[in-house]
């Protein structure tokens, strides 16, 4: 049983060196030198987990989603719920919604049709070469090693580059944050309670979770010098520019992926039902609170202003129904940021409609035409996006190419510093406007359009702020097998 | 005190009535209900006087959905902006249209490291800050301050009687009672840039005359830093080093005569181990000696000022014998800092909004975030409110969002 202290690296009885993290002495990481031992070993440890069958290999990500829902089912994990909650400032109501993802995220089947949607060739190519064109063959190689440098503040977010990075034959260096440490241990030790078997020995070995401080020489190792195959780095500025410049020195060029920062814009139009509408706004606000990519934070009404007051009343209702089942902690200094920053809209002309429940103090602003928060970032400079919970501006506006230009302009606007752009709309607009308005989103820069209410959940199938994870951890070989007739293809 | 008299903001009926509130009869002879009473009448008047010269107030109670002619305390709640607001040129928006020129704009100290608060003053404000002001402090000093008679040292440097209204409230006071005020500190280089109290070094010369005048009653006005820091370094002075300033100035101890006092104000601004108030007081009365107007020596007066650049008139306290009160007229009231809505009950924390409505220049409503409670007392504003502490403004969650979604990839919907 592999032995998972609050700060120390998931190893799976390896005998690997770890060190106390530079300037955290309680927190222990893997040493330059054991990083550099396992990184050595990565062909042998990736072609002995690619050569196993791709269902074997679910087979043992699907056998820790069944011990995580026993575990779940039993309490085990009370304690990691106030955990959580006290190191991210969720709801504890929303650690336990979260906990009960991991199954699904964890499933077999779900994780089967990703591969199957997006490896050329299906998933079976990831062990074999597969037949794509008459006698022209794909087989997907890991690129690793990789190193994952995740997000920080929940759990789930973790697990899915790292699970598709390991079923896909990688070794993979899972890096969480302070945050999330324990829960993802908590998750990846299950990995050593699966029986015995070639695929759960070969997962094992795979797999390290550590955590590296900022100044971490074992870091600087891995993205400036070790040959890595992929960076994949979660999170915004300024870590994401400081940690590309440290792989633009890497003479081995690993690939480079940065998942974020984005945000989500929620875009209704006047003759929806409003309470449906209503409803569907308040649950993607709610969950999370904001903090995902996908999240709503700003909102555009498309129809007249009288009309988009009776939609705020309606979703003022409806978050004070769902925020209550989310309930957060008070905190007196951050209320008394929230309420100056209230106070600072009401007077700079914007109409603020708000709870008066500390735990769960949601706030809506309505404005006309134009945002009403270009100012309060001047006034306000720490209300920024990261630190707006449960706070949502909705901008009236006449037509769809305004919305669209609001959405466009979103990267400049002071309030919504330090994002690339709006990852996903969620719509609730009439049957006649859709297909319109999605054409005219398709060329806004934005990678996903839902339905309102819908804009936390991932299909199975979905690509990754605009391609398929399971792309970013292979690569193809092509394999001719004879001299087949290709004229006319080149 | 004369421009504010000639304003021709005077026309306006209850700008009238503020004045002749204020220049009249002593308030703090009416009872607590019948100052209860004015100050809502007050209320009502005040909004629909901003909404008659400003659509700005108009639009702004619409709205809140006030009606100026029903305003409540509750209504008042609402108006109150956190002083942040007036950082940099925030109190523009809330000014009235025909704002009359020829007044003092002042600002904070800046020591916040972000833009100071900045706030103009009208000539018919600065009369009626001039006014209050004296009023609320010889209320709670006991006595009046008689005219030309007794000198003052205040440990500020001149410069600032023009940009901190605490200093300029003094200043002015003093002035107008034929009062001499001496100041202690001065500019060390007024040509730098940055924020004045980082310049500030003691003028010797004004210190010496104070410690040595004969008048009474001498006046103290300091930061509680300087009352502190000042009994400190007798504390650590050698015999011999003792001796000689004894022998230069009188001092230690300090005394400050008949009716001398010591007034302290501006918090704990920059100094993290300060001892508490009431711990700095019994130190410093080691130091400080002063009379009762027969001339029995006495523990010395301490009165501490909570005094804003954002605040006409004060909140003062003696210290031993009242908790802080305001001006009569001012509405001082605490909000619960979870929800915002006024509390009432005594001895419960809260943070203090202050509705100033002899302001005229604008809607003088505000909270600056220190924390205090309030209990009932038998003095003319029927309650007195405790100083507890500051609130401190973190930074927001700083953990990075889980960008990218949260289901993702493999989820599908249930």
């Amino acid at each position: 049983m592999a032995m998972c202290p609050a700060m120390a690296p998931l190893l799976f009885d390896r005998d690997l060196e770890t060190v106390p993290s530079f300037g955290n002495p309680e927190v222990l990481e893997l040493s330059p030198s054991a990083l550099r031992e396992l990184v050595s070993n990565a062909g042998k440890v990736q072609s002995e987990l690619s050569s196993i069958p791709i269902d074997e290999r679910l087979q043992v990500i699907e056998h820790i989603a069944r011990r995580w829902k026993q575990k779940l089912d039993n309490g085990d994990f009370e304690e990691l719920k106030k955990d959580m909650s006290a190191s991210t400032g969720y709801s504890p109501a929303l650690m336990e919604t979260e906990l009960s993802f991991v199954p699904a995220v964890l499933g077999a089947a779900n994780i089967r049709k990703n591969l199957d949607a997006s490896v050329q060739g299906g998933a079976d190519a990831l062990c074999e070469f597969v037949e794509v064109d008459e006698t022209e063959m794909f087989r997907h190689v890991p690129v690793g090693p990789v190193l994952i440098i995740s997000s920080g503040n929940s759990i789930v977010p973790t697990l899915i580059p790292t699970v598709v990075s390991l079923v896909t034959g990688n070794l993979t260096i899972l890096k969480p944050s302070m945050a999330n440490y324990r829960g993802v241990c908590e998750v990846f030790k299950l990995l050593a309670d699966v029986p015995d078997s070639r695929a759960a020995r070969a997962l094992r070995s795979a797999l390290i979770v550590s955590y590296f401080g900022h100044d971490s020489p074992s870091l600087k190792l891995a993205l400036e010098e070790l040959p890595m195959g992929m960076i994949n780095f979660w999170g915004a500025e300024p870590a994401r520019t400081v940690v590309a410049n440290m792989v633009g020195k890497n003479r081995n060029h690993p690939r480079f992926f940065v998942n974020g920062p984005f945000t989500g814009m929620a875009l209704i139009e006047e003759g929806v039902e409003v309470l449906q509408a209503a409803d569907d706004l308040a649950l993607d606000v709610v969950l999370y609170d904001q903090q995902l990519c996908s999240s709503p934070t700003t909102g555009v009404f498309i129809g007249g202003y009288d009309k988009a007051k009776e939609f705020l009343k309606a979703a003022g209702e409806r978050l004070d129904e769902a925020g209550n089942e989310f309930p957060l902690t008070p905190d007196q200094d951050r209320l008394f940021v929230l309420q100056g920053a209230r106070r600072f809209i009401q007077t700079d002309g914007g109409m603020v409609l708000s709870s008066k429940s500390p735990e769960n103090p949601w706030t809506l602003v309505l404005s006309k035409g134009n945002s009403s928060l270009v100012n309060l970032a001047a006034q306000f400079p720490t209300f920024n996006l990261f630190a707006r919970r449960r706070f949502l501006e909705i901008v009236v506006v006449s037509d769809a190419e305004s919305a669209v230009r609001l959405l466009r302009s979103l990267p400049e606007h002071p309030a919504f510093k330090g994002i690339d752009g709006v990852q996903s709309v969620g719509l609730a607009v009439t049957e006649a406007s859709r297909d319109p308005i999605v054409t005219k989103l398709v060329g806004a820069g934005v990678h996903r359009i839902l339905p309102l209410g819908d804009m936390f959940m991932r299909g199975a199938v979905e690509p990754y702020d605009g391609v398929t994870m399971s792309s970013l951890f292979t690569r193809i070989v092509y394999w001719r097998k004879a001299n087949a007739a290709l004229e006319g293809q080149l | 005190m004369e421009n504010g008299s000639r304003s021709r903001l005077l026309e306006d009926p209850y700008v009238k009535k503020v004045w002749d509130l204020i220049m009249g009869e002593p308030l703090f002879k009416k009872s607590s209900a019948e100052l209860a009473s004015i100050r809502g009448s007050l209320r009502r008047e005040s909004l629909q006087f901003f909404a008659r010269h400003s659509p700005y107030y108009v639009d702004l109670f619409e709205r809140l959905d006030i009606d100026p002619a029903k305003a409540t305390l509750h209504d008042i709640a609402k108006l109150a902006i956190p002083s942040d607001m007036l950082r940099g040129e925030g109190q523009k928006r809330f000014l009235i249209q025909d704002i009359e020129e020829g007044g003092e704009t002042f600002s904070s100290s800046g020591t916040t490291g972000k833009d100071p608060v900045r706030v103009y003053r009208s000539p018919v404000d600065l009369a009626i800050m001039l006014k209050a002001n004296t009023d609320l402090f010889e209320h709670v000093y006991g006595d009046v301050l008689k005219q030309g008679e007794g000198i003052a040292l205040f440990m500020a440097a001149p410069e600032l009687r023009y940009k901190l209204s605490f200093v300029a409230f003094v200043d002015l006071t003093l002035d107008n009672k034929g009062i001499e005020l001496l100041y202690g500190m001065d500019l060390e280089d007024k040509s730098q840039a940055g924020t004045p109290w980082q310049k500030l070094t003691t003028n010797k010369e004004n210190l010496l005359k104070f410690l040595k005048s004969k008048k009474e009653p001498k006046l103290f006005f300091t930061a509680p830093a300087g009352v502190h820091i000042l009994g400190q370094k007798f504390e650590t002075m050698g015999f011999g080093k003792k001796m000689a300033y004894k022998l230069a100035s009188g001092a230690p101890p300090i005394k400050l005569g008949k009716g001398g006092i010591v007034v302290t104000g501006g918090g704990s601004k920059g100094f993290a181990d300060l001892p508490e108030y009431p711990q700095l007081v019994s130190n410093a009365q080691k130091h400080f000696i002063s009379k009762d107007a027969g001339g029995t020596q006495i523990d010395t007066p301490f009165m501490d000022v909570l005094g804003m650049t954002e605040t006409l008139t004060a909140l003062i306290d003696r210290y031993g014998v009242m908790d802080k009160v305001p001006h009569p007229l001012a509405e001082a009231f605490l909000l619960d800092p979870m929800t915002f809505e006024p509390i009432e009950e005594e001895g419960k924390e809260g943070i203090l909004g202050i509705f100033n409505p002899f302001t005229t220049s604008w809607l003088e409503v505000f909270y600056p975030g220190d924390i205090m409670t309030c209990h009932s007392s038998k003095g003319f504003y029927g309650k007195e409110f405790v100083y507890k502490r500051r609130l401190s403004v973190k930074e927001g969650w700083d953990l990075q969002r889980a960008c990218g979604g949260t289901l993702e990839e493999m989820m599908t919907k249930q």
